[in-house]
């Protein structure tokens, strides 16, 4: 009787956590990642990487502030947020992210003011590098509380020291297709009708080369391979583990090989791949599918494990 | 210091859910969700068959993952042990929903206690509208427990969780529980687990006892013995 109860239960589960927060992980997700890549940029290529880096650095705090504003939503006080400012329980992994995520928005909107304010000049700022070492110490934090906090709650679909790792390497990888894309649509404002567009970034004068396909390969690759750890490790992991897996396969099983393995992770790997392998560069259109393959299978992903985790264990 | 707990005696248990009941007039608990709850259980195949029903509510555990979680401190432990809730503080993330491991925390979805707006009747004819009790007691909630209020919310509002207190309004008074209070198998026992002569006590050194999902490490002090 009670298994049967639970299987009807399981059956239309009703999730405490909805797609806002799925939302909230990925839209945070790719901003935190935009960031990194535009970190990394500005500091290395300096004022070559002016254009970019400034776009970069003002997508960024908008798409973490609109995941924090679709979770906002989903609260049931939404405006009472301010009270985890002030009863901070250190214990509480979801507490942290309220200063996490309110730092890292600050930090990187006045970094864009800087470069705002300054122009080229900003690049040589030791204010600036500091800014911009220090917003990405926050960007990586925000990036590993998404997965921390389902992590911390205990559910067995969660309780996987590996979802930070995967969450956060899809962060960076999204976010980093989008500042592809973004540098694309730039250039490609500026040169016209050019195909190969972003042009491994601001290398053409400098002795660095920056590739976008190696990164990404390598990315697509990174991730892929924690997927699948990631399941190897749940056969060992205990009989809840399993059976929060066995829930995952038997409602979102067609969305996972589908969007998370196949346009998420085989798409985007053979399209990197073969760009890196031949040494060529993706033309425009390529990147744009690239990137738009890259950020379904993100927010498949997550969506996917957020909701899973919340289907009650059948007979347990 | 007191540690308060309680056990409940599945021999004598009868399933008949007076505690649910119980627990929703004194508590004010809303339609649709339930303090103190059950599940049951049959194992094995005939003839041989065991059911078995087990009555929930929060376990007070001593280390409860609700409490870890809540970003806001809304969910913390008293001085006596108790697992309690702050509803001002709370902002309803349902992290404590989340993490809580027996299902025992709700949420308030809705404006609470709505089915006293319904202008329908039960039976059409026969009985009067939940408006027109509502109406003609001049109580906004018909079966209002005003005594409830003295430690938490009357009645909690939208947008936040709310969960069995082991009835910490009565408690405070030197009684019991309600629902331990209004069981008519007397198989609820509630007491200090730190007073070495407390009733609960005598009946966990007489019966061997369980508590829920022990795997989980929270320390549940609702224990069953005779299950
Ligand atoms: S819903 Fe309220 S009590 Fe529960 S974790 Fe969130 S703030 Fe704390």
């Amino acid at each position: 009787m009670y298994l049967i109860d639970k299987e009807v239960k399981e059956m239309d589960f009703h999730a405490y956590w909805d797609y806002r927060v799925a939302l909230d992980l990925f839209l945070g997700g790719v901003g935190i990642g935009v960031f990194l890549l535009a970190a990394y940029f500005s500091l290395v290529f300096k004022e070559k990487s002016f254009k970019v880096t400034r776009l970069g650095f003002i997508i960024a705090p908008v798409l973490v502030g609109l995941g924090v504003f679709a979770l906002l939503t989903e609260l049931g006080k939404p405006f009472r947020m301010l009270s985890t400012f002030i009863n901070v329980n250190p214990t509480s992994v979801t507490s942290w992210g309220g200063f996490l995520q309110t730092i890292f928005i600050l930090l990187s909107f006045v970094i864009f003011l800087v470069v705002w304010k300054y122009k080229q000049n900003a690049y040589q700022m030791s204010l600036f590098k500091g800014l911009v070492i220090a917003g990405s110490v926050f960007a990586l934090a925000v990036g590993i509380y998404h997965g921390l906090l389902l992590m911390s709650l205990g559910v067995a679909g969660w309780a996987n020291g590996l979802i930070p790792v995967m969450f956060l390497v899809s962060s960076i990888l999204s976010g980093s297709s989008v500042l592809m894309v973004v540098e694309a649509v730039f250039m490609r404002s500026i040169i016209g009708r050019g195909k190969e567009v972003y042009s491994e970034t601001a290398a053409s004068s400098d002795a660095q080369v920056f590739t976008y396909s190696k990164l990404l390969v390598s990315l697509v690759g990174i991730q892929a391979l924690l997927i699948l750890t990631w399941r190897i490790s749940l056969n060992s992991a205990g009989t809840e583990a399993i059976i929060a897996y066995q829930n995952l396969i038997s409602h979102f099983g067609v969305y996972w090989w589908i969007l998370v393995v196949a346009i998420g992770l085989v798409i985007p790997l053979t399209i990197a791949g073969y760009s890196t392998l031949k040494k060529i560069k993706m033309n425009f259109y390529t990147a744009m599918i690239f990137t738009a393959v890259v950020l379904i299978g993100s927010y498949a992903f997550k969506h996917i494990i957020l909701y899973s985790g919340q289907i009650p264990l059948a007979g347990l | 210091m007191t540690k308060y707990g309680m056990v409940i005696d599945l021999h004598k248990c009868v399933g008949c859910s007076g505690c649910s009941i119980a627990c929703k007039n004194e508590n004010n608990v809303d339609t649709g969700m339930f303090w103190a709850h059950y599940f049951h259980e049959t194992k094995g195949s005939f003839p041989n068959v065991n059911y078995k029903y087990v009555p929930t509510l929060c376990n007070h555990c001593e280390d409860a993952a609700c409490v870890r979680v809540c970003p806001t401190q809304a969910m913390y432990k008293d001085e006596n042990g108790l697992t309690l809730h702050d509803p001002d503080k709370c902002i309803g993330c349902k992290s404590c929903m989340q993490a809580c491991p027996y299902g025992v925390i709700n949420f308030n979805k809705n404006k609470p206690h709505r089915r006293w707006e319904e202008t329908a009747a039960a039976i059409k004819g026969g009985t009067a509208t939940s408006k027109e009790l509502q109406e003609r007691t001049g109580q906004e909630l018909p079966y209002y427990n005003a005594d409830r209020a003295f430690t938490y919310e009357g009645i909690r509002s939208k947008g936040i969780v709310e969960k069995c207190t082991f009835c910490d309004h009565r408690i405070k008074d030197n009684l019991r529980p309600y629902c331990v209070e209004s069981c008519p198998a007397d198989a609820r026992t509630f007491g200090d687990l730190d007073d070495p002569s407390s009733d609960i006590n005598k009946v966990l050194a007489q019966y061997s006892s369980q508590v829920l999902k022990p795997e989980k490490g929270t320390k549940p002090r609702v224990f069953y013995v005779r299950g």
